[in-house]
């Protein structure tokens, strides 16, 4: 019991990256399930067609997925442009956040895709596919060929005859070994963006190492304790209200938190060096309800507060 | 027990996403016993029926149990017979229309899983494409064959037909990938239009993220005390009504919500956003019956989503 205890407690210590690697496990053993199982090229003009759309379309798709998934968004989108109110990006510094906010979502939502890429072209059979029908390697490989045309049948049907390679032309690399060569190519450029862009962050954050620790377990037991109270603030009303609907009496007064109150927790969160707020919760809080100058100050959006906007996901996006 | 608790609340948090993966494995597995037990392609000019016939009444089937299990269905249509101006209120007509495209929306996910299985496995649509009589598709299949193609497609899909198996297994292969690149733009078109309209809801939407989250919250805690109370109140009339069956002796008054308060909070939930109502109950309670019959605006969908059927 104490072991398991253990364990648990470390899968949540690190649970941002084990759920990437869970994702990107996923991600590999589908590749794995789809060029063995579904994916039969063609071997004839439509291998371009039929490689690329296994090769790109499920990458879409994944992406499509990772921005349905992503708090953020929601958190950004949700009534942002309400019927009664004509939404207006006339705004430079609404325009540059939403910008801003939209390309950090992007970097995240693209791990599965890249990862999609990534083993497929390692695996090689959506490339040798795709390329085998493309015009630009067919140039490349049979231009001192006499007969073009034979060429190009006998490069349509590599795919599907092991054989084939090797009576074509041994100067260059087979298709299976490009396909290979871009792919640990792409994994290692991925790595190299992702160490830059989280050094470049982590040196322009405003707030120190410490600090940054302090502040993301914050935001993590004021997720746990607001569920915690929403869910008992509802039980109370849903009490007050089911009891009154049986007997017919008139409710007793409740204080729930209005409308507005709401929206100016909601809004996305920003770092102002002077007044130190962990949260919109406690920068509402402490400025009389919201209803002080201060709340409204404009502040900076630097990249590595970006997780103080994505807790409270019960059920983001569904 | 801590940490059983703690391994079920992160699956509890997860639980749109995990339904959705089990139904997508339930199709995948329903799909390959269909083609595995079920399906044998005819081979003969009977080819099309049949294999639209199995890629498209499994869809229309789940469709319909997709209404079925659809609480909001039950909650528009029970009762429109006797009160037709329940579902097209004066004022808005177009409130029916606006429920139901919801509820249609909804009952989609299935049919377009079992589609897009079915047409990336490739062995309904290879049955019936080759059925297919129309001459300019059978000039662009049978492009560079030989003139047997022609006569004998539709006899590719069982491997009977007299041409060599390179040209029989090329045509196979090429229906079957035209078949992959259809489903794959199936799941595409159906992805990107969910992200459009998901995001179009959200930023038309009244409320903000952390109020709807609370909104999500108090629904579900309002439909269990519903459930209790029914309960309580059920068990507590029924043991009145026997004893005086038994005893012989007159019943004590209960009281109960008279025929209208039922009516009015079987209405669909309508969000104002001058005021702050979360659920139809918690409106009658506040404004009383008279609060019910005022125009309606748009509807939020999920607070009724899962009430009782």
């Amino acid at each position: 019991m104490d072991k398991l205890r253990g364990a648990l407690d470390f899968c949540i210590r690190h649970q941002t990256v084990l759920g990437y690697s869970i994702v990107s496990l996923l991600t590999a053993a589908s590749e794995y399930i789809f060029s063995s199982v579904v994916f039969k090229c063609p071997c004839n003009s439509g291998n371009m067609l039929y490689g690329s759309v296994f090769l790109l379309v499920p990458a879409f798709i994944l992406l499509l997925l990772g921005y349905m998934v992503n708090v953020r968004t929601w958190r950004l989108l949700t009534g942002s442009c309400p019927p009664e109110k004509h939404c207006d990006c006339s705004s430079w510094g609404t325009c540059a956040r939403y910008c801003q906010v939209l390309v950090t979502v992007t970097a995240r939502a693209l791990v599965a895709p890249l990862t999609w890429i990534a083993v497929a072209l390692l695996r090689a059979s959506f490339y040798e596919c795709a390329a085998s029908g493309n015009s630009l390697i067919k140039n490349l490989i049979c231009k001192d060929q006499k007969d073009q045309e034979e060429c190009q049948n006998l490069l349509f049907k590599i795919p599907c005859d092991e054989q084939l390679p090797t009576k074509i032309s041994s100067k260059f690399l087979s298709l299976q070994a490009q396909s290979q060569l871009i792919g640990w190519f792409l994994i290692a450029s991925i790595m190299t963006v992702a160490l830059i862009s989280t050094c470049v962050s982590r040196c322009c954050s405003p707030v120190s190492y410490l600090q940054l620790k302090f502040w993301k377990i914050y935001s993590k037991k004021e997720q746990e304790l607001f569920e915690i109270k929403a869910k008992e603030h509802a039980t109370k009303l849903a009490e007050i209200n089911t009891h009154c609907f049986f007997e017919a009496t008139d409710p007793a007064p409740f204080h729930t938190p209005s409308n507005e109150d709401w929206r100016k927790i909601s809004f996305l969160y920003t770092f102002s060096s002077q007044k130190q707020y962990y949260s919109m919760i406690h920068k509402y809080v402490n400025t009389n309800r919201g209803n002080s100058a201060r709340f409204q100050e404009e502040g900076q959006n630097p990249p590595v507060l970006g997780f103080v906007d994505e807790t409270h996901a019960i059920e983001s996006g569904f | 027990m801590d940490a059983f608790h703690t391994i079920l609340k992160f699956f509890m948090n997860r639980k749109t996403a995990i339904g959705y993966s089990f139904m997508a494995l339930l199709t995948m597995g329903g799909e390959r016993v269909f083609s595995l037990v079920a399906f044998r392609c005819p081979c003969s000019s009977e080819n099309l029926r049949y294999g639209l016939v199995f890629l498209f009444s499994p869809a229309l089937v789940l469709l319909v149990i997709g209404y079925f299990l659809n609480s909001k269905t039950w909650k528009l249509f029970t009762g429109c017979w006797v009160n037709p101006r329940k579902i097209f209120p004066r004022g808005n007509v177009c409130h029916f229309f606006y429920v139901f495209g919801q509820i249609t929306l909804n009952a989609l996910v299935a049919p377009v899983m079992w589609l897009s299985v079915a047409l990336l496995n490739g062995t309904f649509y290879e049955c019936a494409m080759s059925g297919l009589d129309n001459p300019a598709y059978l000039n662009a299949v049978c492009e560079r064959k030989s003139e047997k193609c022609f006569g004998e497609l539709h006899m590719v899909a069982c491997g009977k037909s007299s041409m060599p198996f390179s040209e029989s297994d090329e045509l196979r292969r090429t229906l079957q990938a035209q078949s992959q690149i259809l489903g794959w733009c199936v799941i595409v078109t159906t992805a990107l239009l969910s992200l459009l309209t998901t995001c179009c809801a959200s930023c038309q939407s009244k409320v903000s993220h952390l109020q709807l989250m609370f909104w999500k919250v108090y629904e579900g805690t309002e439909k269990e005390q519903l459930e209790e109370i029914f309960q309580q109140y059920a068990t507590k009339l029924s043991e009145r009504n026997l004893r005086c069956f038994f005893e012989n002796k007159e019943p004590e008054p209960i009281s109960l919500p008279a025929f209208q308060a039922w009516e009015d909070a079987s209405q669909l939930h309508s969000f104002s956003s001058s005021k702050q109502h979360y659920s139809t109950i918690h409106k009658l309670v506040e404004e009383g019956q008279k609060g019910i019959n005022e125009e309606r605006e748009t509807t939020m969908d999920f607070v009724d989503r899962r009430e009782i059927p």
